[in-house]
């Protein structure tokens, strides 16, 4: 996604840093591009919404290793509330990209013992396990947060992919399926947990995995993941069923998500008929299963 | 054991891929013509796969299966993986994610090639190529043992992927994960196809 700098105001930025912040997306280089360029000396102007935009450039600056910027930004926030331990997060956060764990875990504990119920210095410290590589600690630390926490989703999503990591699917896949209680209309948790029952395998999961997929299908009827994931599944239980009539139904089934696989990818697609490499799906399937068993 | 040659396109593809994804992990294919000639692999091509979830098989399998029957239609074969690790310093072959893939690989085409990018050399400014490539050696082939590999014409490809870095090229190269969100996009790269000459005049 190219954005004209030029022509962006500073309230296009505004709405643009407002529109990343809720779609929690990484845009870290693209932020620090527009504060510079743009927002740094307008920002007065954004009212309430200042310090929040400021948080978020703090963020971007500390990933993409602007230490000029985080500082300056930080120093603002620390005027106008001193002695806060939010501020002091970002001042742990800082430690922390400069790979100075040790340190960022010091003054992480003080926030901790200063505030028990406070859920982000916490998480920070399971963050710093992980760059460090301890995945196993991160994971063991993760669950005892959970168990205090345990309306986190973002907690859980946490420990789904690092289970997936390990290659714990069963209980990864139980992690995703918190994270679905709270956003049951979403199609892409839908789609998640589809794939990682289908990687799991196994006649049950795969009937499940159909499920989730068609699920996702219902909700969002351009998933292009969920429609070959379908036919990946009725494939597969069409191979292995025994009942003559459920084949048949699964083969029919199976047939008709390739077709609007091959119906939708085609409309756009700029690759030379890519109608047949998608129909060579079914010539292929035999031969090539990777799964973890 | 063979020796392995990497074509300037596949390497441009493979740094491209990472380094628009600096901090997921990301995988993808090598491709490689279909005759050899002489004893060494020459790498022609790579195919970003995926940047979100490598560890779940279904879309990989996909992946595969269209990309061999790609590869027969251009005359080529799948000759090799490549991942980046999502750790900085991660940089062994059982550190790297999806290594599965690579197995799969590996049965159907003896010398197939396991590429590793490594993190710490992945800079604005290439001196050495940023990966690691091993092979199976032995048979029957059990394990991925550190191979040797040539980057074609090494110091233009080195200062031409540098410069394109610099300038953010990798923003528009495609992977498989962006067909699947957007079908409008084309996995195969083909503007990147050019040289890297014609590339540096694009940005």
């Amino acid at each position: 996604m190219a954005l004209n700098y030029e022509e962006m105001s500073w309230s296009d930025v505004r709405d643009q840093f407002r529109k990343w912040r809720e779609e929690t997306g990484r845009h870290s280089e693209e932020v620090v591009q527009l504060w510079v360029a743009v927002l740094e000396d307008k920002v007065h102007k954004t009212g309430n919404e200042r310090h929040l935009i400021l948080e978020q450039v703090i963020i971007a600056a500390l990933d993409t290793a602007r230490f000029d910027i985080a500082t300056q930004c930080t120093k603002q926030l620390a005027l106008e509330f001193p002695g806060s331990l939010r501020v002091m997060k970002f001042k742990a956060m800082r430690y922390e990209a400069l790979e100075q764990y040790d340190e960022a875990d010091e003054v992480l504990d003080v926030i901790i013992a200063k505030d028990e119920t406070n859920a982000a210095p916490r998480k920070r410290k399971i963050a710093i396990l992980k760059a460090r590589g301890r995945r196993v600690e991160a994971i063991k630390e993760l669950n005892e947060y959970l168990k205090k926490f345990m309306s986190d989703q973002e907690a859980w999503h946490e420990l789904c992919t690092l289970y997936l990591a390990m290659g714990e699917f069963g209980k990864a896949a139980f992690c995703m399926e918190e994270v679905l209680l709270h956003n049951p209309h979403s199609h892409l948790i839908h789609q998640r947990l589809a794939e990682i029952r289908y990687t799991m395998g196994g006649v049950e999961n795969v009937e499940s995995a159909r499920t989730y997929y068609s699920q996702a299908l219902k909700l969002n009827p351009h998933n292009l993941r969920a429609l070959y994931g379908i036919y990946l599944c009725c494939n597969y239980l069409a191979n292995s069923r025994a009942v003559s009539s459920k084949r048949k139904e699964l083969q029919k089934l199976a047939q008709w998500a390739l077709e609007q696989v091959s119906e939708h990818t085609t409309k756009q697609s700029t690759i030379k008929n890519n109608d047949k490499l998608i129909m060579s799906l079914e010539a292929a399937l035999a031969n090539l299963e990777i799964k973890s068993n | 054991m063979c020796d392995y040659k990497i074509s300037d396109r596949a390497y441009t593809k493979l740094i491209f891929h990472a380094a628009k994804y600096p901090h997921l992990a990301v995988n993808g294919l090598l491709l490689s013509e279909k005759s050899t000639k002489g004893s060494a692999v020459e790498i022609v091509d790579a195919i970003p796969l995926f940047h979100q979830c490598l560890h779940v098989t279904p879309m990989a399998e996909v992946a595969l299966m269209q990309i061999d029957a790609y590869a027969e239609r251009e005359g080529l074969v799948i000759a090799g993986y490549y991942a980046a690790p999502e750790n900085f310093y991660d940089n062994q072959v059982d550190k790297t994610p999806a290594a599965k893939i690579a197995d799969k690989i590996q049965e159907n085409f003896k010398n197939a090639c396991f590429v590793v990018v490594d993190n710490k050399l992945m800079t604005l400014q290439h001196d050495r190529a940023a990966i690691q490539v091993y092979s199976c050696a032995g048979e029957p082939a059990t394990r991925w043992s550190k191979a040797k590999f040539t980057l074609s014409q090494s110091s233009q490809t080195l200062e031409g992927v540098s410069l394109l870095l610099k300038r953010g090229a990798m923003r528009d190269v495609v992977d498989f994960d962006n067909h699947l969100d957007n079908p409008e996009n084309d996995w195969t790269n083909d503007f990147l196809n050019k040289s890297l000459i014609d590339l540096q005049k694009l940005y």
